[in-house]
């Protein structure tokens, strides 16, 4: 149609080292949810 | 319906047109004729005509990507609620748990005060009932081990690990045993699978630069190189482990040479079995003040990383980054988020273990908990929506205000600590967009227009 993604709208679930965020509070999203609401486990070291 | 103050519209280096939205961090290609249509929709989206399928469909990918909203909708409202939700939600106990502050490497730039201090008996568990009491409110408890260097004390990291777990399931907690980072020089194939026996299946491991670059940089107290070791060692652990993520530190001292790690990586058939990143050497504790002169900060660092992306997608490497929205900066904002000592102190960041004037308070020891626990305000008073450059600025949804270590240092009424977004996003997007059309050419991950469809 004319748009592609190159990726979809949603919220980093990890800002955290090693920490989940889960991400069930559906009425604060702006965008739905990649992960569709599941627990994810990103390595997200790079912070540091 | 209005158009979001957080949109970007650019070109990318083979002239695709592209579309970003910084609250959602939804990033999308599109043809010509489609942007004219989407900047007409914008422009006046309460009188433009979305009277065909095709413009309603349109429409609905503004709205999906944040890019269009409803009216009255105020962006800098969302960005704070979800900021607090989640910074002050303390159903997520996260520990970063320090086993020691030991150090098998003498590295030239290294932040951390060099004490010899190591987690006693007594303190392992004096943790584990900080940990017990803790998970009794809260839903997930995942840990990050760190150091010194954590595997010098494996056998602490076994033991934690095996209680934590214990704790978790006796409570009904989700358990996320996390990652390691861990200078290398000990992970040979045998630790590697006891981590990965652990859970423990993610590391980060510094390199340099080239041989002779790192072996300059990251020393063993004799003044020998790691290199080799380190590289044997990766090759050992990289079909155990899930994740080995390569950290290449950055300044002004390695920056032409950097690059050549990859090299190196390429040569040992590691090439996308690890992943790379570039990062920058930071003088922000007393401990490294001398190195001050050779760190590249804002713009300079972020042209540098532009630089480095650049040449290791020349070579075949995809070490783009991406701009995803944030709800905060990192677990130092984080009410339910701690860094462990080896000696039980607490720390909100990890500049910070064994720099006990700036700890927030104690495992096991009520008065030194009451005497830290006024630190804990400061960080958790810390707010970017204070700050009125952040409010006014359009990078704060992937910037948060930035590092609240270095924010809290800069002591500004007015701005935050920038992060290197501020200075190369639209850049950076670009790369990560040749990237991806790059690393999809034989999938058709991403659809790249025609020059017929651009048009």
């Amino acid at each position: 149609m004319g748009w592609e993604w190159v990726e979809l709208p949603g919220a980093d679930p990890v800002t955290v080292p090693g920490q989940p965020y889960v991400c069930d509070n559906l009425e604060l999203q702006v965008a739905p949810c990649p992960l569709k609401g599941e627990v994810c486990q990103v390595e997200c070291l790079q912070v540091h | 319906m209005k158009s979001s103050r957080y949109n970007r519209f650019f070109d990318a280096e083979d002239g695709t047109r592209l579309a970003y939205n910084c609250v959602t961090s939804g990033f999308a290609t599109l043809t010509e004729k489609k942007y004219r249509q989407v900047q007409e929709m914008l422009a006046s989206p309460d009188t433009y005509r979305f009277n065909t399928k095709a413009k309603k469909e349109l429409r609905d990918k503004l709205l999906q990507g944040g890019f269009l909203l409803q009216n009255g909708m105020d962006e800098l409202d969302i960005l704070k609620v979800r900021n607090r939700s989640v910074r002050f939600d303390p159903r997520q106990f996260t520990l970063t748990v320090l086993t020691t502050l030991n150090c098998n490497f003498r590295c030239t730039y290294c932040y951390e005060a060099r004490k010899n201090i190591t987690m006693s008996a007594e303190t392992e568990k004096a943790l584990i009932e900080f940990a017990r009491k803790k998970c009794e409110n809260a839903d997930s408890f995942a840990t990050s081990w760190y150091g010194g260097e954590p595997l010098l004390r494996m056998d602490a990291i076994a033991r934690l690990r095996e209680e934590f777990g214990k704790i978790c399931e006796a409570n009904g907690l989700k358990y996320f045993p996390g990652g390691i980072v861990t200078n290398g020089y000990l992970l040979t194939r045998s630790v590697g699978e006891k981590l990965r026996d652990m859970g423990i299946e993610t590391a980060q491991v510094t390199l340099d630069g080239p041989k002779d670059v790192h072996d300059r940089r990251r020393l063993l107290p004799n003044g020998k190189g790691t290199f080799d070791r380190i590289m044997e060692n990766l090759c050992q652990t990289v079909d155990c482990l899930k994740t080995i993520s390569i950290r290449v530190n950055t300044d002004k001292t390695n920056a032409d040479r950097a690059v050549e790690v990859l090299d190196a990586i390429e040569e040992r058939g590691l090439k996308g079995k690890v992943s790379v990143y570039f990062a920058k050497v930071m003088s922000n504790t007393a401990a490294c003040a001398n190195i001050a002169g050779s760190c590249l900060v804002g713009q300079e660092y972020a042209d540098l990383e532009l630089q480095l992306t650049r040449q290791a997608l020349a070579k075949g490497f995809n070490v783009t980054k991406y701009p995803r929205t944030k709800y905060h900066y990192c677990q130092a904002d984080h009410v339910n988020s701690f860094v462990v000592g080896p000696d039980g102190y607490l720390y909100k960041c990890w500049s910070d273990p064994g720099n006990i004037e700036e700890a927030v308070g104690h495992i096991s020891d009520p008065a030194r908990y009451q005497e830290k626990k006024k630190n804990v305000f400061k960080w958790l008073a810390w707010d970017a929506f204070e700050k009125e450059e952040c409010r006014e600025c359009d990078l704060l949804p992937v910037c948060m205000g930035g590092c609240p270590y270095m924010g809290l240092r800069a002591n500004s009424h007015t701005k935050g600590a920038c992060d290197d977004w501020k200075f190369n996003l639209l850049d950076m997007l670009k790369l990560y967009y040749a990237g991806r059309v790059h690393t999809s050419q034989n999938t058709k991950e991403v659809a790249t227009p025609t020059r017929e469809e651009r048009r």
